[in-house]
């Protein structure tokens, strides 16, 4: 959903390796790679940035209020939130410094989840075996990921958890993505 | 004895169908044994990940249909570009306007589906057949479980690689929730002889492979040999057949500085002819006692394994380099046979104690399946005699 509101992504979540010529490294990446890959601490240019992303973010959260949101968009905004996990946090790559990948795929997940159980009484009208479906693809992804929680969070997603332990992950999140990518024709219908 | 013209053929009885065509999915045996040497593979093991037997058999229902469908050139469910576009479609759509291209898929099922874990996972342990055993380990073996073993596994070949690999992705799509791919293994250039007429193929070493191979013409020797008899059993194999599969890496860059009279020593062939030491032609005779004891074609030779036979229906490959500028490129071998007891496990255990082409090669991954006869008709779907 971030997408949407253009002009904000860009600036509090892009990574170092898609920075275009001369634009600045602003966001909460940055911030990571200081805090966890050099010193461990913030400069003071970082500490602008972290007041800038605040600033940023806030400004996220009043849009987000305004936003027009359609029955068809919300289920495909719940399909993308596990398209993200898929694609950039099953790897490991979006969180390469604070290795929290796992707080976010939780946090994909929930968000998608919220976004279904919203859905959910239209679809099972349309589609009952895709609720069905549905209702068993969420519980399966939610608890393989309670085996990963680590007091209030989850375990660092490092050389820790292995080649088997992610391929685990991969597969459950497309054994839940497929039925969810029609989650927006059973409402649409 | 077979003829000559008969042994070089791996095809089927239709060596004249052409390339574009679509070859028939139902019959007695599953296509992409007997049938024709295509030029292309996409082979792809999967995981079981369902602990649901319904559902485990409604897969392979769908997936039964989706490959009748594809073998034909066909999309599947609802097409490539569905009525519904809210939804994605259900065929990916990268063979749109590409022929069927003689696409077959061959589909089997390995011990893990019996039993994993010492765990009767679908009430099917009783149903093993003694055959489909764990192949035992080889001298030599440095075997990735990442690229080994798999519960089910579907052999996609064709004569257009895109029409073999939109065919493995679709049922990889279908399977999800249900199967996970455990590993696939792209070929590009068979490595047995397909009709009499054409020329035998190269392996990745530079010679002819094949040459001599059980002909999908010789119903004989398919009977002796590869297909799986009323007395053989168990009854739902009756047609069937067994597959190993095997990924040998070879060591291309050593390979390539050995100097051409050992190359032929180790074969026993020359290379550009690929006629046995002391002949002339390629289809002549080998002489086994004139080549080296150690040589490839003599240890693999039925005589010097007691009559042992398979068919082999393997595929070069090559998957870029090792990270250490080396070619990553060997020979996916894969072999069917009436039993791997009689069949790949004799042989490769000569093979790997004495075969001077161990220097240059090594087993990387390994898979054994049973495969199924073939599906009858509309109300049938791969392993329904199993299940039933």
């Amino acid at each position: 959903m971030a997408e949407s509101f253009g002009d904000i992504d860009p600036k509090v979540d892009v990574r170092e390796d898609s920075l275009e010529k001369d634009q600045k490294w602003t966001g909460w990446h940055k911030l990571e790679k200081s805090l966890w890959a050099e010193n461990a601490t913030l400069t003071d240019d970082d500490k602008k940035l972290a007041d800038q992303l605040m600033t940023d973010l806030k400004d996220w959260q009043k849009r987000v209020g305004t936003a027009e949101i359609t029955p068809t968009s919300m289920a495909n905004g719940a399909k993308e939130l596990l398209d993200e996990v898929a694609t950039g946090k099953v790897t490991g790559e979006e969180e390469r410094y604070s290795h929290t990948d796992l707080v976010d795929f939780n946090g994909n997940v929930e968000g998608a989840q919220k976004a279904y159980e919203l859905l959910k009484p239209v679809a099972g009208k349309n589609d009952a075996a895709l609720v069905k479906e549905l209702d068993q693809q969420f519980a399966d992804l939610k608890k393989l990921l309670d085996g990963y929680r680590d007091g209030d969070g989850f375990k660092a997603y490092d050389d820790s958890i292995g080649k088997d332990d992610r391929k685990k992950l991969s597969d459950a999140v497309n054994a839940l993505g497929e039925p969810l990518s029609k989650l927006a024709g059973a409402v649409a219908k | 004895m077979p003829t000559a013209a008969a042994l070089r053929t791996g095809g089927d009885a239709s060596p004249a169908a052409s390339m574009g065509d679509a070859v028939p999915f139902h019959g007695a045996h599953q296509a992409g044994i007997a049938t024709a040497v295509q030029d292309r593979l996409h082979f792809a093991a999967f995981d079981v990940t369902t602990t649901d037997r319904a559902a485990l058999v409604k897969l392979l229902q769908e997936w039964t249909a989706a490959a009748a469908r594809m073998t034909a050139g066909h999309e599947i469910g609802s097409g490539a570009v569905g009525e519904n576009d809210e939804l994605p479609p259900d065929d990916t759509g990268e063979a749109l306007g590409l022929k069927p291209s003689r696409l077959t898929l061959t589909f089997g099922v390995g011990p893990g589906l019996f039993e994993k874990d010492g765990k009767d996972r679908f009430g099917l342990k009783a149903r093993r057949p003694k055959a489909l055993i764990d192949l035992p380990g080889f001298p030599g073996d440095n075997l990735d479980p990442a690229r080994s073993g798999g519960d089910l596994c579907v052999q996609a070949c064709a004569d257009d690689p895109q029409v073999a690999v939109h065919a493995i992705r679709n049922l990889a799509r279908i399977g999800m929730g249900k199967v996970a791919i455990r590993w696939s293994q792209l070929g590009f250039g068979k490595t047995s002889s397909t009709t009499p007429d054409a020329q035998t193929p190269r392996n990745m070493m530079g010679f002819k492979d094949g040459t001599r191979n059980i002909a999908g013409t010789d119903k004989a020797a398919l009977d002796k040999h590869v297909w799986v008899g009323e007395k053989d059993g168990p009854e739902w194999m009756v047609g069937g057949s067994y597959l190993v599969a095997r990924r040998i890496r070879m060591h291309i860059e050593t390979w390539d500085r050995t100097s051409l009279a050992e190359q032929e020593d180790i074969f026993g062939r020359d290379k550009a002819e690929g006629a046995p030491v002391g002949k002339q032609r390629e289809r002549d005779e080998p002489l086994l006692k004139a080549m080296k004891p150690d040589s490839h074609v003599r240890l693999a030779h039925p005589d010097s394994n007691n009559g042992v036979t398979i068919l082999r229906r393997g595929y070069s490959f090559t998957d870029g380099t090792d990270g250490l500028g080396r070619l990553d490129a060997g020979l996916f071998f894969i072999a069917y046979q009436k039993d791997v007891r009689d069949g790949f496990v004799p042989l490769q255990t000569n093979l790997a104690r004495n075969d001077a082409l161990n220097e240059y090669i090594q087993h990387v991954g390994s898979a054994v399946f049973a495969v199924p006869p073939g599906v009858r008709g509309a109300g049938d779907w791969w392993g329904k005699a199993l299940f039933a």
